[in-house]
C-alpha cells in the first residue's frame, strides 16, 4: 500500500508481538482461583490442530466457562474497544486540525448515552433477539447525532472543521442536558445510566466480538488507506488542495468509517472515554506525526491499553468491579502527563 | 507563590477530607439514641408518649417538639408513605412522591417531587405540619421548611430491625404509637416464623442481581443480603463492600451460586434471557432451573424499608427453601 521505512515496519511488527504477547497475558490474570497452565491449556484446546494435543478433561467446568467465555472474549473486545478509539481519535485529530478533538468529539457519545439512557428508562423490548435494545438505541442515537451534527456544520459541499466542532459540541451539551433531566425524572435509573456511561466490557461473551470484529477490522483497514492524505493536510488544506489531496472528501470518508466503527464499539462497552484522546498524543510523542506509523501504532498501542485497564478494573478491588473508563482516565492521566512535560524539555 | 499554592491545596483538601468524615459518623450516635426509644416503648408506657405535646428525635438527632397529632402529613420516600398507611394516616396525607405507588391509594395523593428532589414551594404551599423525609434529607431544604413553620423528620432504615424502629417512631410522632407497635409485633410474629421455619436447614448459596448490564450486585447492607441471610440463605457476594456494586462475573462462576434471584430489569428480561447469558449455562442454579426474577411490585417488597420487608422476606425464604413453604 505504501512504501514504509525499515525502521517504521519493525516498529509495528514489535507493537504487534506485545498485543500478542499481552492477549496472553492479561488473559491469564484474573481473580478465580486458576492456574496459568491451566488457562493456556484451556484456550489452546478450543484453537484447531493444537487441540488435538491438549486435554483439559481435568479441569473444572466452571474453569472452563470462565477462561473461554467469560475473561477471553473480555479480553478481545477490550482490544477491539481500544483499537478503534485510538484509530478513530487519531484521524479525527488529524481531519479536524485539533489537539482536543477524540472520537466523541461530533457528538458520537452524547447520542449514545441519550439512546441508551432512553431505552433503559422506558425498558424498552429489543428488536432484535441477538442485539440488546440498550445497545441498539445507543448504537442508532450516535449514528443519527453525528448526521445531525454534519449537516449542520455543512456550508454546500464543504464543511469547515470549526463550524464541525463547534456544532458537535454545542449538539452534545444539548443531548446531554436531555439525558441528565431524564435522570431527574426517573431517578431510580441514575445508578444503572450513569454506570453505562462509564463503559464496561464485562459479561458480553462471544456474541458482540463476532458481530462487530469484521465491520470495526475493516473500517480500521480503510482508514488506514488515508493516512498519506492526512500527512498532507497537516500542512494545511490548501496546500493540499494545491499538491491535489481532495480533502472534502478525505474528511466525508474518515468521518463516516471513524463514526461508523466508534458507534459500534460504543454500542457494547458503553462509553469509555480518554482512550480516543489520549493514546493518539502518546504515540505522536513517542513515534512522531506520521499518520502512516500514527494510525496503525494507535491502534495497537490503545488495544494493549485497554486491555490493561480493563485487568485492573476487574481485578483490583474484586469482588467488585471497577468502571473501565474510570481506570483510563486514572492510571493513564498522570502517564500523559509526564510524557508531555519530558517531551516539552 | 508556589508553597502558597500548595498550602491553599493542601487545606483545601483537608477541608474536603473532615466535611465527608464528618458526615458519616451522624448514624451511630442516631442508632443509639434509638435504641433507647424502643426501650421506652417495650417497658410499655404508651399513654405518655402518645400524648402530645411529644419530643421525637429521628435518625440524625433533630429532636422536634410536636404540640399535637399532625392532620397535614407529606411524606417524601415510598416507604415512609407504605409505613404511613398502613398505620391508618391515609387521609391525612397531602403529599408524596412520583415513587409511592403503594398502597393503590397513594398514587392518588399530589406528588411533590421524585427521588432526592422536591419542590419546595409546592411543599410549603400544602402547608403540611410534619414532613418525613428519607435520611437526612437536604439542609438547606429543611431549613426553608423548618422556617416555615413546618416539623421535618428524617429516617434512614438500613436492616429489618431499623424498620421496626422507623415505624414505631413514626408511630410515636403521628399519635399512632399503638398502631405501630400491634404492626411490629405482627411483623415480628411472621418473621419468627419464617426463621423457624428455615432453621437448621442446610445454608443455600443465592446472588441477588439488581441489574444486569453491567451486573450489579446486592451485598453487605442491603436489604437483599439481609432477608437472604435471615431465609437461611447465603449471600455469595456478601464480601463486597457498599450496598450495590458491579459485580465481577468471574467470581459469580466461580462461587457458582444455587439459587439466583433478580430484580427485573429491563422488559424483555426473562428467566431464559438470564440462563443464555455467556458463561450462565454452567451454574447450578440455572442448571437446577432456580432463576426467580422479582417483578415490578416483588422487588419493591424486597428493596423498601416499608411495613412489607417481611412479605420481602418471605418471597425470598420461598425462592430458596421452596420444599418448606407448600
Amino acid at each position: 500500500m505504501k512504501i514504509c521505512t525499515n525502521k517504521e515496519r519493525y516498529v509495528l511488527v514489535i507493537l504487534i508481538l506485545i498485543l500478542i504477547l499481552s492477549i496472553g497475558f492479561f488473559s491469564v490474570i484474573g481473580t478465580a482461583n486458576i492456574t496459568v497452565a491451566d488457562s493456556f491449556r484451556i484456550v489452546g484446546s478450543k484453537i484447531p490442530r493444537i487441540r488435538d494435543f491438549v486435554d483439559i478433561s481435568d479441569i473444572t467446568e466452571s474453569h472452563q466457562t470462565i477462561i473461554w467465555s467469560i475473561r477471553f472474549p473480555r479480553v478481545l473486545l477490550g482490544v477491539l474497544v481500544g483499537a478503534s478509539l485510538s484509530m478513530a481519535g487519531a484521524a479525527f485529530q488529524g481531519i479536524l486540525k485539533n489537539p482536543m478533538a477524540d472520537p466523541y468529539v461530533i457528538g458520537i457519545s452524547s447520542g449514545a448515552a441519550l439512546g441508551a439512557t432512553i431505552a433503559i428508562v422506558s425498558g424498552i423490548k429489543s428488536i432484535f433477539n441477538s442485539m440488546s435494545s440498550i445497545s441498539f438505541f445507543a448504537f442508532i442515537g450516535a449514528l443519527i447525532t453525528v448526521f445531525v451534527v454534519y449537516n449542520i456544520a455543512r456550508i454546500k459541499t464543504k464543511v469547515p472543521v470549526s463550524t464541525l466542532l463547534l456544532a458537535g459540541i454545542a449538539l452534545g451539551q444539548f443531548l446531554t442536558a436531555i439525558m441528565s433531566f431524564l435522570m431527574v425524572i426517573y431517578s431510580k435509573d441514575m445508578a444503572k445510566i450513569i454506570y453505562w456511561t462509564m463503559g464496561n466490557l464485562g459479561g458480553k461473551g462471544w456474541d458482540p466480538i463476532l458481530k462487530i470484529s469484521i465491520p470495526v477490522i475493516i473500517s480500521m483497514i480503510l482508514i488506514n488507506f488515508f493516512a498519506r492524505d492526512l500527512n498532507i493536510m497537516l500542512m494545511g488544506e490548501e496546500t493540499a488542495k494545491s499538491l491535489g489531496v481532495d480533502t472534502e472528501k478525505t474528511k466525508i470518508y474518515i468521518l463516516v468509517l471513524g463514526t461508523f466503527m466508534v458507534s459500534m464499539v460504543v454500542s457494547i462497552s458503553g462509553i469509555i472515554g480518554f482512550v480516543g484522546l489520549i493514546i493518539p498524543h502518546i504515540v505522536r510523542i513517542l513515534l512522531g506525526p506520521d499518520h502512516r506509523i500514527l494510525l496503525p501504532a494507535s491502534a495497537l498501542i490503545g488495544g494493549i491499553f485497554m486491555v490493561l485497564a480493563d485487568t485492573i478494573a476487574r481485578t483490583i478491588i474484586s469482588p467488585v468491579e471497577i468502571p473501565v473508563g474510570i481506570i483510563t482516565a486514572l492510571f493513564g492521566g498522570p502517564f500523559f502527563l509526564y510524557l508531555l512535560r519530558r517531551s516539552k524539555r | 507563590m508556589k508553597k502558597f499554592k500548595i498550602i491553599a491545596l493542601f487545606l483545601s483538601f483537608f477541608i474536603i477530607i473532615t466535611t465527608v468524615a464528618g458526615c458519616t459518623q451522624k448514624k451511630n450516635i442516631d442508632e443509639e439514641v434509638h435504641l433507647e426509644n424502643t426501650e421506652d416503648i417495650s417497658n410499655g408506657v404508651p399513654e405518655e408518649h402518645t400524648g402530645f405535646p411529644i419530643e421525637v428525635e429521628d435518625d440524625f438527632g433533630n429532636v422536634e417538639i410536636i404540640e399535637k397529632a399532625p392532620t397535614r402529613i407529606i411524606s417524601l420516600a415510598p416507604n415512609n408513605t407504605e409505613i404511613l398507611f398502613a398505620l391508618g394516616l391515609g387521609d391525612k396525607i397531602v403529599g408524596v412522591t412520583s415513587y409511592c405507588n403503594y398502597p393503590e391509594e397513594a398514587t392518588t395523593k399530589e406528588i411533590v417531587g421524585g427521588f432526592g428532589q422536591f419542590n419546595l414551594e409546592k411543599i410549603v404551599e400544602l402547608s403540611p405540619d410534619l414532613v418525613i423525609v428519607y435520611g437526612a434529607g437536604n439542609e438547606e431544604d429543611n431549613r426553608v421548611l423548618r422556617d416555615a413553620g413546618i416539623k421535618i423528620l428524617g429516617f434512614m432504615p438500613e436492616s429489618v430491625k431499623d424498620v421496626k424502629l422507623t415505624i414505631e417512631a413514626i408511630g410515636q410522632a403521628t399519635g399512632t404509637l399503638e398502631e405501630a407497635v400491634k404492626i411490629v409485633s405482627s411483623m415480628e410474629e411472621k418473621e419468627n416464623e419464617i426463621v423457624k421455619k428455615v432453621e437448621g436447614q442446610e445454608k443455600v448459596r443465592v446472588f441477588y442481581e439488581i441489574w444486569g448490564d453491567p451486573l450489579m450486585g446486592a451485598g453487605k447492607g442491603s436489604f437483599m443480603d439481609e432477608l437472604i441471610t435471615l431465609a437461611g440463605g447465603k449471600n455469595i457476594a456478601e464480601d463486597a463492600d457498599g450496598a450495590y456494586f458491579q459485580y465481577d462475573i468471574e467470581q459469580l462462576i466461580e462461587r457458582d451460586p444455587d439459587v439466583y434471584l433478580a430484580s427485573q430489569g429491563m422488559e424483555d428480561m426473562t428467566v431464559e434471557t438470564i440462563k443464555s447469558r455467556p458463561g450462565y449455562d454452567g451454574l447450578t442454579a440455572v442448571k437446577n432451573n432456580r432463576v426467580y426474577i422479582f417483578e415490578g411490585m416483588d422487588a419493591d417488597i424486597v428493596s423498601r424499608a416499608g411495613t412489607r420487608i417481611i412479605e420481602g422476606l418471605e418471597i425470598i425464604a420461598k425462592a430458596i427453601h421452596p420444599e418448606l413453604f407448600k
